[in-house]
């Protein structure tokens, strides 16, 4: 918020103020066609906002309706052609997925998988972040900086030295190993998204809490916390999703060990057994989108105006 | 002393951070800078051989220009539409769902999003019913326009004229220098396509498709820039802006579906004109939910009554989106754009599953892939992954300056 004293000023119009009076007086008798024009002013938005979802929506519903077809139909017609009469819908491909062998564990694996490997870089991320918005030591804008650059590095890079030294570490085909890597990718992400949320901060904030004695820790959990909620839940959905949707990591660390495989490895075996069949994947990327889309609706409530509103003036 | 502990307290805050980022990362980077000096089996040094063989062959250059058109294209609409769609769907009840439908795509998984697009660009000869939603829709549009290509000539032509006359009118009435100086470059423009729509509307049966092309592009950029100055005067309030408007969009929808009335089934991911537009709208597709939930969370942070008192204060709409709310949140809008720019820089998932990098959509990270583990020469996947790494210097060297100014204020 360090920014609200240097934003361009708004140039005061002088006949603007002395009107201001005049027009709530007479804001009572008119509330009613006031509203009506409010609501006409905002038809156009209401338009484009439906319009645009829609169309993003468009692809998806394609996959939608495609899960719901036969594998022959699929690839003879268009799937909007499914939509007039005679229908011809069928659960075959989620039946296919959802009994498939070890599907269940695979649920269970992914979510033991999903959990440590979202908080934990977040946790992580947000300490570190801390640091290097609040703190000062010495080099403490090169290291960000080359925190911040690590985000190019392509995992692929990684995963051969990584798995030879999981090998020597024994960390092959264990979850300690998937989270810690997980965590490590997550990192560069988290530490650069939440160091600058902190970092818009008020100062003031931190000047009074230290002058009153609070150690860093408190200062951490109780103030830069509860202030950072919308940021810290737009980065837990994110994390979470790619930790949930990962098959990359999954393959490489843990092995094809059916008994630690989460869900996209065992998705992934199913498509590989019936050869090129891919329409399971329709269904399949609809089971596995349910968690993450919970989660994204669980956390709006946070993104909420005003988070911040008590905390400037105090 | 104090100072010391001060300085040991901050290690203990990144430490933990840093340490994970230095086996998972750094150790990784610093084998590769070594393998890049090395031969294809890693078995002798070589030198720069495998960066002199990056930057003077076809193929890797090929890369490097199309990860330039990813970075510019896909960051510009990734941002710009998170940005616009985070301001606009803070203003409507639903937001939630409006935000959710643009989200929805990173929820799908890659492989998920490989299918769904196979639906949308599928292509089939002319004559078999097309799978692929975007040139089913393209054929019937086009067939439609081409059954009532005269009705739509006359209606586009129209429209055409009320939106110059209209805008003349609007541009009259404003008299300041900028919007005068507009319209001389525009008015001659306007003149020529009127007439070559005149032209066609004479020669109605022998239009050529490429003659319709051409006039398209013309019509349409007199009509886009026609409309841009419209609309910014429309945003004082003047009727004849705002009719100019829709008569713009009126006629450019006449014109985008006469040219669409010779549609043929589009390749889209063979044809090398449209593939790699294909590839970053399936990018932008997925990505533009990133960008909206964090510049989301970023507005959600601008205090309501700042708005509210620029707002008393007489600005419009527009001028508090540009004026207040854009400087307020430019910090995350610089934030998302450096993610965005390194997310392209090593794009992957989406050429590898849709092109595989043929047609002449190779990017870098796909070229790193197939060197490394198709083609088993991995002191060139290696160079090709450190080039990656340099590329993004300069974009950090401007993050560094953007905090020194950023310390300063505060």
């Amino acid at each position: 918020m360090s920014d609200s004293t240097t934003h361009p000023q708004m140039k005061v119009r002088p006949e603007a103020r002395p009107a201001q009076p005049a027009a709530r007086e007479e804001e009572h008798p008119r509330l009613d066609a006031a509203r009506l024009v409010h609501v006409l002013l905002q038809a156009p938005l209401n338009i484009i906002v439906v319009a645009v979802s829609l169309l993003w929506l468009l692809p998806t519903a394609g996959l939608l309706v495609s899960s719901f077809r036969p594998a022959q139909a699929i690839s003879q017609s268009g799937w909007w052609t499914a939509l007039v009469p005679p229908y011809h819908f069928v659960l075959d491909n989620y039946i296919q997925v959802l009994t498939a062998n070890g599907m269940g564990q695979g649920f269970i694996n992914s979510l033991i998988i999903t959990i440590p490997g979202t908080i934990l870089p977040i946790l992580i991320g947000s300490f570190a972040a801390y640091g290097f918005a609040w703190m000062n030591f010495p080099g403490r804008d090169w290291i960000f900086i080359v925190v911040v650059g690590l985000l190019v590095v392509p995992i692929q890079m990684t995963l051969i030295p990584i798995l030879q030294l999981y090998n020597t570490l024994h960390l092959t085909g264990t979850f300690p190993g998937v989270w810690l890597a997980h965590t490590a990718y997550g990192l560069p992400l988290a530490v650069y998204l939440l160091r600058n949320f902190f970092q818009s901060l008020p100062k003031d904030l931190f000047e009074s809490a230290r002058l009153d004695g609070a150690t860093e820790r408190q200062i951490f959990f109780r103030i830069v916390i509860p202030l950072s909620v919308p940021a810290l839940a737009s980065l837990t959905i994110f994390q979470f999703l790619w930790v949930w949707n990962d098959l990359l990591v999954a393959l490489i660390y843990l092995g094809g060990d059916p008994r630690v495989a989460p869900m996209t490895v065992t998705v992934s075996n199913l498509v590989n057994s019936y050869g090129s069949n891919y329409q399971v994947l329709t269904a399949a990327a609809f089971i596995s989108m349910l968690l993450p889309l919970v989660v994204f609706f669980s956390l709006q409530q946070y993104f909420a105006r005003g988070l911040l509103a008590g905390s400037i003036k105090g | 002393m104090f100072q010391r502990r001060r300085s040991l307290t901050s290690w203990l805050w990144v430490g933990p951070a840093l340490l994970i980022l230095a086996g998972y990362l750094v150790y990784p980077v610093i084998v590769t800078v070594y393998e890049s000096l090395m031969n294809s089996s890693l078995s002798r040094f070589v030198g720069l051989d495998n960066y002199i063989w990056a930057f003077t062959t076809e193929s890797p250059l090929l890369a490097l220009r199309n990860n330039l058109f990813w970075i510019i294209v896909g960051t510009t609409a990734t941002v710009g539409f998170g940005l616009v769609f985070a301001v606009l769907a803070d203003r409507v009840r639903f937001e939630s769902a409006a935000k959710a439908a643009i989200f929805m795509p990173m929820a799908i998984s890659f492989v998920g999003a490989g299918v769904i697009w196979k639906f949308m660009y599928d292509w089939q000869p002319p004559g078999i019913p097309q799978i692929g939603l975007l040139n089913a829709m393209l054929s019937t549009i086009g067939g439609w326009a081409a059954a009532n290509h005269v009705v739509l000539l006359w209606i586009g032509a129209i429209a055409g004229v009320v939106a110059l006359v209209t805008f003349l009118i609007a541009l009259v009435r404003v008299r300041t220098f900028l919007l005068s100086a507009l319209a001389i470059i525009i008015f001659p423009l306007a003149i020529l396509g009127v007439g070559w729509l005149a032209s066609a509307v004479q020669a109605v049966s022998e239009i050529t498709p490429s003659d319709l092309a051409l006039l398209v592009v013309v019509i349409q950029l007199v009509l886009a820039l026609a409309a841009v100055v419209s609309f910014i005067y429309a945003m004082m309030h003047d009727t004849w802006g705002q009719i100019s408007i829709v008569g713009a969009v009126i006629a450019a929808l006449c014109l985008g579906l006469l040219y669409l009335a010779s549609f043929q089934p589009v390749t889209w991911l063979q044809n090398e004109t449209t593939n790699n537009w294909a590839l970053v709208a399936v990018y932008v597709w997925i990505w533009t939910g990133f960008c909206l939930v964090v510049l989301s969370a970023a507005l959600k942070g601008v205090d309501a009554e700042i708005l509210e008192a620029s707002r008393v204060d007489g600005a419009n709409e527009f001028q508090v989106f540009a004026q207040v709310l854009v400087p307020m949140i430019s910090t995350t809008i610089l934030v998302v754009a450096t993610t965005m720019i390194i997310n392209i820089l090593k794009v992957f998932d989406v050429v590898y599953v849709m092109t595989s990098g043929n047609f002449n959509t190779d990017v870098i990270a796909n070229a790193l892939y197939f060197q490394a583990f198709h083609f088993e020469d991995f002191g060139r996947g290696a160079a090709l992954a450190v080039i990656l790494l340099a590329a993004v210097v300069p974009v950090m060297l401007f993050n560094i300056r953007r905090f020194r100014e950023e310390e300063g204020m505060r």
